[in-house]
């Protein structure tokens, strides 16, 4: 893990070579990895462009408590990939391919925080392919929700849908 | 490392980014998701959920819609139908602008050769032509190749009766890779007061009695591979014998053709009937009549059938309001869930034509009026431009495609 994160360093500390260097912005991950990115990125990220704009630039490191420093290189993808207008539907396919559930929320948590209209609307359709087919149970664990119905409630109302519990994938307690 | 952001955060979704979400889920899916608490159980009373579950409903293009064009087809007849024209025009543009007409394969060495077409699409590039003779055709626009149709041999006329044969499905059998036709043939007693000229006057000796009723229809299911028709048995209530709005509101979707079947019985319920063309097995989904009871009991109430960006969808039309429901699963009454009531529209639209890409929707106006679009997102009418009325409009979701015909004939 530690490795990776470092390779993504390296290969983002590459473009501190080129001349506009100077005017990179630091993104700073919940646990205190450092990014440094060029400001046009910040742009896409609503949330780090009116810090920027509200200390008028002078402030070029920004915290980002809530983002943690597995996602902020995704996110820093997905920005740089629209800034040069390259999203296609197969980038965003590659893109998700090897995040499990659990990770695209963690990341639609993070471009929500960020204020990244784009990304939010993707992976929010991400979320919705994925979990189409999962159980109620799945679905509760997965937002976070605790079940409000008495259990006759429950019940009843699941009597009355029970053409919607047809086609359901069994839950995998592994994936996380 | 990862674990410092709270797991709090991490773990809840807010309301207002799940809702998000949950407008993109199938209906199914989301009806399912009623039982996760009780938030989730009314969000179709909702209204703030119900606008951004329309607009994803209308705006996120269904696969089922690549690549393909609206064809607008139409049946004009002079004042006293003596003349009647088929026209097939290809509509694309914002307004529907470009109009590209599209000649008819002329098989039978016409001089202006003419037919109508199934409205349920074209399958695989393939559209399904009939006139009223009953001859149908077989037909690819984009390579022009065409198949004749042999007819079933129906083993004798019965007398004083005349035979009427009603196509409620065409469409293609994954599991056998066969194209099918299906068709109820029925038959009428030929009276001697209709302006018929086959109408043979009844012997004395013989009764009406003896005549009617002895010829029950039947369903006839032809395939390509074969080449040939044959009877098939299928299970369905009395009702839905009757050809109902037949030739209009048929659909096909992934290996089963759907038609509506009218009913005007005790409880006034209409049935959607779904036909397997692999297994050939049929059965039927009500649908609920659900009028409010203030209407007008002399006002016309009909249903109409369309694939609305890839769900089966019913449309309730009474006086100029149209109730948009969607099927949830096939067989399951209770899944029928109400997401659209567009209207009141000015008095002259009457009727639903066909539902075109996304949340389009064609109404014809009464007598031979223009057709118009009512596109469900914008929630504007559109004029089409250059499209005049008819005496029967129908648009149809075309694909081409250059499969060939005959390649599939043994």
């Amino acid at each position: 893990m530690a490795e990776e994160v470092s390779s993504q360093m390296n290969s983002l500390s590459i473009s501190e070579t080129n001349p506009s260097s100077s005017a990179t912005i630091s993104l700073v991950s919940g646990d205190d990895i450092v990014f440094k990115v060029e400001p046009t990125i910040a742009k896409e990220m609503e949330t780090v462009q009116s810090f920027i704009d509200e200390t008028d630039g002078k402030i070029t490191t920004i915290p980002l408590p809530n983002i943690s420093s597995h996602d902020l290189p995704y996110v820093i993808e997905y920005c740089e990939k629209s800034i040069a207008g390259k999203i296609t539907k197969e980038f965003e396919a590659e893109f998700v391919k090897k995040l499990n559930n659990e990770e695209v929320k963690e990341l639609f948590l993070a471009a929500n925080y960020l204020n990244i209209k784009k990304l939010l609307d993707f992976l929010s359709q991400v979320i919705a392919d994925r979990i189409a087919n999962k159980s109620v149970e799945y679905v509760r664990r997965y937002f976070g929700i605790e079940n409000d119905f008495t259990p006759e409630e429950e019940a009843k109302l699941r009597e009355e849908l029970a053409w919607t519990f047809t086609g359901v994938d069994p839950d995998d307690e592994d994936e996380n | 490392m990862a674990k410092s952001v709270s797991e709090k955060v991490r773990n809840y979704i807010p309301d207002d980014l799940a809702f998000s979400i949950l407008s993109k889920l199938p209906l199914k899916s989301l009806k399912r998701f009623g039982c996760v608490n009780k938030t989730w159980s009314v969000l179709f009373e909702n209204p703030n959920f119900m606008i951004m579950f329309r607009n994803n409903f209308t705006s996120i293009p269904h696969s089922y819609y690549n690549d393909t064009s609206i064809i607008l087809h139409q049946i004009v007849c002079n004042h006293n139908r003596t003349y009647v024209s088929f026209t097939l025009d290809s509509l694309s543009g914002e307004r529907f602008e470009n109009k590209v007409k599209l000649d008819f394969p002329n098989p039978f060495q016409q001089e202006d050769p003419g037919f109508c077409v199934l409205v349920s699409g074209s399958i695989n590039g393939i559209l399904c032509l009939y006139d009223s003779d009953d001859a149908i055709v077989l037909w690819n626009p984009a390579t022009e190749e065409f198949k004749v149709i042999p007819p079933s041999p129906v083993e004798s006329l019965p007398p004083y009766q005349a035979i009427i044969k009603f196509i409620h499905g065409f469409g293609y059998d994954p599991f056998s890779d066969d194209y099918k036709i299906i068709r109820n043939v029925g038959f009428v007693p030929i009276t001697d007061d209709d302006d018929d000229d086959d109408a043979l006057p009844l012997p004395p000796d013989v009764q009406w009695e003896d005549v009617c009723g002895d010829y029950v229809p039947f369903w006839e299911v032809y395939s390509l591979v074969c080449n040939s028709w044959r009877k098939v048995d299928l299970v369905l209530p009395a009702c839905c014998w009757q050809g109902g709005n037949c030739n209009n509101d048929l659909l096909y979707l992934d290996g089963m053709c759907h038609w509506l079947s009218n009913y005007y019985g005790d409880d006034n319920e209409e049935y959607v009937v779904s036909f397997d063309l692999t297994n050939e097995v049929c059965f039927t989904t009500i649908i609920p009549t659900l009028i409010p009871l203030d209407i007008d009991p002399n006002s016309w109430v009909r249903h109409a059938l369309v694939l609305l960006n890839g769900s089966i969808a019913s449309i309730l039309s009474y006086t100029t309001t149209f109730h948009i429901s969607i099927l949830g699963k096939l067989g399951v009454k209770e899944s029928w869930t109400k997401i659209f009531v567009v209207g009141p529209l000015s008095d002259d639209i009457k009727y639903c034509i066909g539902a075109g890409k996304n949340g389009d929707i064609f109404f014809a106006k009464e007598d031979g009026g223009d057709p118009i679009c009512f596109d469900l997102c914008t929630q504007m009418i559109e004029e089409l431009d250059g499209v005049k009325g008819a005496h029967n409009s129908k648009i149809i979701i075309y694909k081409e495609s250059l499969v060939s015909i005959g390649a599939r004939n043994h």
